[in-house]
């Protein structure tokens, strides 16, 4: 019983420290031509997570880690809770069968799904008075689709290496 | 049912964020708690920086010594002129019974190289309320108005750029002194509602006005790059230029401008961020 706990304690660490280096690499300082290239990584290290632990990771972790999205990027408090609630709702939905994909299908599915996180974020953002963006803003979601299946496996020896249930 | 409680909350949050600004302590608390985090990823390039400054020859050193020393040769040779003149415009405005401040407080702020600006034209400056920074205080750079700070935390700051699309700056011509209102269109500005018989030129420079007591008065805020007259529409289309370094600027200038502080601060007013 006791070393059982200290197991789910040792975890949420582990997930917590996942998700701030995601939100690093989002601020991180990257060439202008690149920029929109970047991959929303806090959503896909997040996904994973709702993957591989639905019964623990849920729409509280979505809004918190959301929060801290809009914090870090200066948008309007709530906006990435939306999203990413929403976001993790259908994954929880669809974990067992997202699992069960193979990793090109996965990855075909997480395009499938940023487009519609990054519709929403523009939606919000648009009526919360932030500026038009152009066509370059979808580009994202097929960077995101590519680096799913890398993260997928290194989240996946993550967990296991640390035992993360 | 807990989707729809939870999206419920995020909208409600956004709505008090947005429209009433009920947040805003919030808002700096969590920038605050989450500020290591731009410093964590400012790191690469403040190394870069670093090294950038040390490892210069000795060689390069000694110009850029000398280039500087004749810099602020020529620099003090002008502010001499500007004292007088100054003295001279107090006294004057005493005889008519207005009175301004000058000098007041400025602070030299590092700006964090950021990515946040995938929803607007925001910095991140390395000062915040820790350095009595305020939301609405002036930015300037070397070469005119930089925009103005809209969110402050312990130790960091965001400002919006003169460029961006919710942002407008009342100004002046500096010819003739015609007033108008120069708002950000993403890349540069605009300037709206002037008729097409408004004398406005192309290579005019646009100063702060200084009427939306915001911005201190005479600070060059944009050159003008065109002006297309239709008569089919109400107003010229006057585009101009920002002065201000806006995309490579690393140092910053914040002011106090509408401050009463003209002499207690005069002995040292620039106080550098780097030791």
């Amino acid at each position: 019983m006791k070393t059982m706990k200290n197991e789910v304690k040792h975890g949420t660490w582990i997930i917590i420290l996942s998700l701030i280096i995601g939100m690093i690499l989002d601020i991180f300082p990257l060439p202008e031509t690149w920029q929109s290239f970047r991959p929303s990584f806090t959503f896909l290290i997040f996904s994973y997570w709702v993957i591989a632990l639905p019964h623990r990771i849920g729409l509280l972790w979505a809004f918190i880690t959301g929060l801290a999205l809009d914090a870090l990027l200066g948008t309007t408090l709530g906006l990435h809770s939306f999203a990413l609630a929403f976001l993790t709702f259908i994954l929880q939905l669809n974990h067992q069968r997202l699992r069960l994909f193979p990793l090109w299908k996965q990855a075909l599915t997480m395009v499938l799904l940023s487009v519609i996180y990054f519709a929403i974020v523009l939606w919000l953002a648009r009526l919360t008075g932030k500026p038009e963006s152009d066509s370059w803003y979808w580009i994202a979601t097929l960077t995101n689709g590519l680096l799913w299946p890398w993260l997928f496996v290194l989240l996946r020896d993550i967990r296991r290496y640390f035992r993360v249930v | 049912m807990q989707l729809i409680m939870t999206l419920l909350l995020a909208c409600v949050l956004m709505v008090l964020d947005y429209r009433y600004g009920y947040l805003t302590s919030a808002r700096k608390a969590t920038a605050t708690f989450l500020s290591p985090l731009y410093y964590l990823a400012n790191l690469p390039n403040e190394i870069a920086a670093w090294a950038d400054n040390n490892i210069v020859s000795r060689n390069d050193l000694i110009d850029q010594n000398r280039q500087l020393k004749d810099e602020v040769l020529i620099l003090k040779a002008q502010n001499q002129r500007l004292i007088g003149l100054e003295s001279e415009n107090a006294r004057l405005r005493s005889l008519l019974g207005s009175s301004r401040s000058f000098r007041g407080k400025r602070l030299i702020a590092e700006v964090l190289n950021i990515d946040s600006q995938r929803f607007s034209n925001e910095l991140l400056l390395n000062k915040g309320s820790a350095d009595e920074v305020f939301v609405g205080q002036p930015v300037v750079d070397s070469e005119g108005v930089m925009g103005q700070i809209v969110e402050v935390s312990l130790t960091t700051s965001r400002m919006i750029l003169l460029n961006d699309q919710k942002h407008a700056i009342p100004i002046r011509n500096d010819r003739n002194g015609v007033r108008a209102i120069a708002q950000g269109d993403g890349q540069l500005l605009f300037l709206r509602h002037l008729p097409n018989t408004t004398d406005i030129r192309e290579g005019d420079l646009l100063l702060s006005s200084g009427l939306g007591e915001k911005f201190p008065d005479g600070y060059p805020v944009a050159k003008v790059i065109s002006v297309t007259k239709q008569s089919a529409l109400p107003y010229a289309e006057i585009m101009a230029e920002p002065t201000a370094n806006i995309n490579t600027a690393n140092h910053v200038l914040l002011l106090w401008p509408y401050e009463p502080t003209i002499d207690a601060v005069d002995d040292n007013p620039l106080e550098s961020s780097e030791k």
